[in-house]
């Protein structure tokens, strides 16, 4: 336990010096800065009651940028191991695969928790700036944002090792995006038909990624009250047992394969 | 004791339905302070007998053993440094932030990377670019990053793939000193390469392969005594082994 922190702090700090080098996180931050400050300018020309809207904005670039980065970089951290051949003087440590595959996933969720809390922070103060502000809940929503990161770091690891790098940023970014709508599309399916496809959505239901469930941003800018803790810790344990899911599989793929 | 043991390893490469054969029932031994040669045509399996010793490869059959440890537990690649065949190191980070990874994955303490770094960046030429990123590097300066990374660990046994690669002829140089004086330091060094002047200077002893098979196994003392030189002797055995596979007699 202690030598898979070691190699996930080597990872992370490795990993957080290329993210910014290769200017990636500014990039989301000015984009961000941009779009919210894009949606404000609507009020110089004479149009009111634009908090929502603007709000709406902001969070929803957040949320778009953070699905963006958090999908290159986890489907990217293997694939460019392998192509760089760096991955064998890695491998050519005391160390396993296991530890590599999880240390990586990690390495990956924290550089992307890291830009969410940097384009979060960005956009916080330039909506203070501008007098607008979240309420209480806008503490929960950061927490499961964090969550769904977690998920998706451990998901686009796991397409990684079992599709091409292109493919799988294309599968994980589409998945993430998409999962509310699939989730909906099966759910309507379900109740007057045969049973056993019934049964069968059912199980689709819960084995499908179910990003969407994180995703806090209506509730944000309506300003409802926060969200009962329970329902909290139930996506966190959600959240947790997924992606130990997918790192399961991830590194059960990674352990045989040949380099 | 033998460092490096390999006993009737095949390496097969699944193509769709067909297989291809890249190592068949090799053996061989390397010795404790010894620098073996591991010389073979491109393709004649060196680089896959080199990836199944350092676990990157599942062997089809056979067994191979580092330090007396079998290859499958990691406890075999502790006292090792690996150089890949061309690795392309991190292009935004320095050869000293590099070297810090490679320690870090080691298992060294940031204590003992600050104190072996510099001595490292040192012997492999690279101090001078120590801290400019690794994407400036020529393909030389990163070869020899790649040795320096090996280094790090004060490796037992240094198993380096192509190590000439991309190499100018001050590097080779440099590179022909450096090994000697990683086998003064006590290191058992096995390489695979295609210049074989440089070979013939290190060596103690070479094992040729062709076709994944072991076709010769001969000190370099004992080339040195019987045939006019290293290439010679190549040329003329890989050439009989070929006509001997295609069942022609010279």
């Amino acid at each position: 336990m202690k030598q898979t922190l070691v190699i996930c702090k080597s990872l992370i700090r490795t990993g957080l010096l290329e993210t910014f080098r290769r200017k990636e996180a500014w990039v989301v931050i000015f984009l961000t800065i941009l779009m919210t400050f894009g949606a404000y300018t609507f009020t110089f020309f004479g149009v009111s009651g634009l908090d929502i809207f603007v709000k709406d904005m902001a969070l929803t670039a957040v949320g778009l940028f953070t699905t963006i980065i958090g999908s290159v970089i986890a489907t990217r951290q293997i694939p460019d191991d392998i192509s760089r051949r760096t991955i064998f003087p890695i491998l050519s440590r005391p160390i396993t695969r296991d530890q590599y595959v999880v240390a990586r996933a990690v390495a990956a969720f924290v550089m992307t928790a890291l830009c969410f809390v940097m384009m979060t922070t960005v956009v916080t103060l330039l909506l203070a700036a501008l007098k607008l502000t979240f309420g209480l809940i806008f503490l929960q929503y950061i927490w499961l944002k964090l969550m769904a990161v977690m998920w998706l770091s451990a998901f686009g690891v796991f397409l990684s090792v079992t599709l091409s790098q292109s493919a799988a940023f294309t599968m994980c970014f589409m998945l993430a995006l998409g999962s509310g709508a699939f989730s909906r599309t099966l759910l309507l399916t379900v109740g007057e038909g045969n049973p056993a496809v019934n049964w069968v959505i059912t199980f689709l239901y819960g084995f499908l990624p179910h990003y969407a469930l994180f995703d806090t941003t209506g509730k944000v800018i309506y300003g409802w009250k926060p969200i009962p803790a329970m329902v909290v810790i139930s996506l966190t344990i959600y959240a947790i047992t997924i992606s130990a899911f997918w790192l399961f599989l991830a590194t059960r793929k990674f352990r045989g394969q040949s380099l | 004791m033998d460092i490096i043991r390999v006993e009737n390893l095949c390496v097969h490469y699944a193509n769709g339905r067909a297989s291809h054969c890249a190592v068949d029932n090799l053996s061989f031994g390397v010795r404790a302070g010894e620098i073996v040669g591991f010389l073979g045509n491109n393709g004649a399996g060196k680089s896959s007998t080199i990836k199944a010793l350092m676990g990157f490869q599942k062997p089809s059959s056979g067994s191979a053993f580092l330090f007396g440890e079998n290859i499958n537990a990691v406890a075999s690649r502790q006292r090792v440094g690996f150089l890949p065949e061309t690795a392309l190191y991190s292009p935004y980070l320095t050869p000293r932030e590099t070297l810090r990874q490679y320690g870090e994955l080691s298992g060294l303490s940031l204590s003992e990377i600050t104190a072996v770094t510099d001595t490292v960046l040192e012997k492999t030429g690279v101090r001078s670019k120590a801290d400019v990123l690794n994407r400036t590097l020529s393909k030389g300066m990163l070869q020899r990053v790649g040795l320096a990374q090996a280094l790090m660990n004060r490796p037992e046994l240094l198993i380096l793939d192509e190590v000439s690669s991309g190499l100018d002829p001050i590097g080779r140089r440099d590179l022909r000193t450096l090994l000697l004086a990683e086998r003064e330091r006590g290191a058992t060094i096995f390489f695979s390469s295609h210049q074989l002047s440089e070979v013939e200077s290190v060596c103690d002893r070479i094992l040729i392969l062709n076709h994944g098979r072991l076709i010769a196994e001969r000190t370099i003392k004992d080339i040195r005594a019987a045939e006019p030189s290293l290439e010679d002797y190549f040329v003329r055995v890989v050439s009989d082994s070929m006509l001997a596979e295609a069942g022609v007699s010279r």
